[in-house]
């Protein structure tokens, strides 16, 4: 191999044709230079990467969730481990024998003793005396344990473990996800709206003003919308904030596509907003034709015209494209088999 | 033949605007499927292309604007055309599947026969690409097809310019070897352009 050079080489395409290498020279120039995808298919991809996004989103959240599910039930364990000792110590205080009122000899007798009395002859295994928790004054460490005393602590420690039970908010959540998910793996897993349905009915007087209740609505309208019940998903989406929810304007086309069906006019304002968006090319696609086919509805011959002659212009090989040919009477003889083969199809399904 | 560099409207960002995915994707989808085809020689870019953005979605929080983000989104189209390649390389050993095959179609040509021969010209340079090591093989590609400047290349291989010059000189003489090993007659666009493998 010849030494190598640090001096930048000169590209083959820029060489003379006489050149050594010309046969390279001609080769490279020859190399076309390839183009973008088109924008269809760059609105595919870009589609996938949000559904992408919105999943690992739900399982980062789930993960969150799991991680404060456990840190509660750690922390309820710690708390019923003290509460449990602290109940066994009372049930201890207020087993054992009371110390009968001391006489004065008694008492000269524990001090000539060295004050050991009854605790020198403690059997060896017995449990630990638990230290005072708080100092007890001269006069207390002589009377009795006030039983009274003793079931306040009692109490007050059983709230603290009752509060430490009760579900807190994250629980809530998580079981309103967990809920979520479960339908919504019935849904776009299992291809079962219906199980979906069922799922979500259960768990709504739950969670009706839950986190998640939009979320829930929206998966509702998707199963309904499956099942053919397109009047109750418009009716809820009619409801919803929708400009909030993610989707890039999906639901809003589904709304107005649904509006379309009894009320052209309103639908028309919804897709006269939709199409100055910058949507992606597939609902654009569906919300031009959408756009045009009400204009038909409502008479409105030449934006319509103008429409379907935008929608061939920018979707040629689009899904309505046969269908606007048609429209627009530029049909050929194929495409026109191509439609009457299409709804024959969708007949007999 | 592409134009030597990244585009202006990539090369310069406004760093005081946020960077999100979105607005990445709307503004250089285009231009990186363009490279991914380039690079790959296939002109089915389109699951690259969202393996390369869903590496851009992990690290757009971290791009800090060290480089400019056309040079950061190159590197990581061919981090990702190498890690494919890796890949498929390996399921052809493992299933014996066929060699690849190079279908890129560049811009409509004048006339049918300058199409043809730009399709032969394709053929051949990416057949012998393809018996050369990755990293030759990437330079090659980012200098004699894409010409981008050298310093744009040391960027993106985090090399020296010396570096990156000596490496081409090298991947060069690779190239001649090979191509005129395999096609000793051959003249682009003409009836040689068969491979004798």
């Amino acid at each position: 191999m010849a030494k190598a050079s640090a001096d930048p080489p000169r590209r083959w395409s820029e060489e003379s044709d006489a050149g050594d290498d010309a046969r390279l020279t001609e080769l490279f120039r020859a190399v076309g230079d390839p183009e973008p995808l088109p924008s269809a298919a760059l609105a595919r991809v870009h589609e996938r990467l949000e559904s992408k996004r919105r999943t690992s989103q739900l399982s980062r959240r789930m993960r969150e969730l799991v991680m404060a599910g456990s840190m509660l039930l750690l922390g309820s364990s710690l708390a019923l481990a003290g509460w449990g000792a602290s109940e066994w110590l009372i049930g201890r205080s207020q087993r054992a024998p009371q110390p009968a009122p001391e006489t004065a000899a008694g008492k000269a007798a524990r001090t000539l003793n060295g004050h050991r009395g009854p605790k020198g002859k403690q059997p060896a295994h017995a449990p630990p005396e638990p230290e005072a928790s708080a100092p007890v004054s001269s006069s207390e460490s002589d009377a009795p344990v006030a039983p009274n005393a003793a079931n306040a602590k009692a109490k007050a420690s059983s709230e603290r473990h009752d509060q430490l039970l009760a579900p807190a908010d994250s629980s809530q959540l998580a079981a309103e996800a967990l809920a979520l998910e479960r339908a919504l793996v019935k849904l776009r897993r299992e291809h079962d709206a219906q199980g979906a349905l069922a799922v979500l009915d259960e768990s709504q007087p739950l969670f009706s003003k839950g986190s998640l209740a939009l979320e829930a609505q929206v998966a509702r309208v998707d199963a309904l919308l499956v099942l053919g019940r397109r009047a109750e998903a418009l009716a809820i989406l009619e409801q919803l904030p929708l400009a909030q929810l993610g989707r890039g304007g999906e639901l809003e086309l589904v709304r107005a596509e649904l509006r379309a069906v009894g009320d052209c006019g309103r639908a028309l304002k919804d897709f006269d907003v939709l199409v100055t968006r910058a949507l992606a090319a597939p609902l654009m696609e569906r919300a031009l034709y959408g756009r045009a086919a009400c204009e038909l509805s409502v008479g409105d011959r030449t934006h319509a015209e103008q429409d379907l002659k935008q929608y061939l212009a920018r979707f040629p090989e689009g899904r309505f494209a046969d269908r606007v040919r048609v429209q627009l009477g530029k049909a050929s003889g194929k495409a026109q088999q191509r439609l009457v083969q299409r709804r024959s199809v969708a007949l007999r399904l | 033949m592409a134009s030597g560099s990244v585009p202006q409207s990539i090369s310069i960002v406004n760093h005081a605007q946020v960077l999100d995915l979105d607005r990445v994707y709307r503004e250089h989808a285009a231009t990186v499927s363009r490279w991914l085809r380039r690079l790959t020689g296939k002109n089915d870019a389109s699951d690259a292309l969202q393996e390369v953005f869903e590496v851009v979605q992990k690290r757009l929080p971290s791009f800090r604007g060290d480089a400019q983000l056309g040079t950061w989104l190159y590197a990581i189209t061919l981090r990702v055309v190498i890690a494919q390649r890796r890949k498929a390389r390996i399921r052809r050993l493992l299933f014996a599947q066929a060699r690849a095959q190079f279908d890129l179609d560049s811009e409509p040509a004048e006339s049918p026969a300058d199409h043809l021969m730009r399709r032969q010209a394709t053929q051949i340079v990416y057949t012998v690409l393809e018996q050369l090591r990755e990293r030759d093989r990437a330079l090659l590609i980012l200098f004699e097809l894409e010409a981008l400047p050298i310093a744009e290349i040391a960027d993106i291989f985090r090399m020296t310019e010396n570096n990156v010059a000596v490496s081409l000189h090298r991947a060069r003489e690779r190239f001649r070897a090979r191509f005129q090993q395999q096609f000793p007659e051959a003249a682009p666009g003409l009836n040689h352009g068969q491979s004798k493998r």
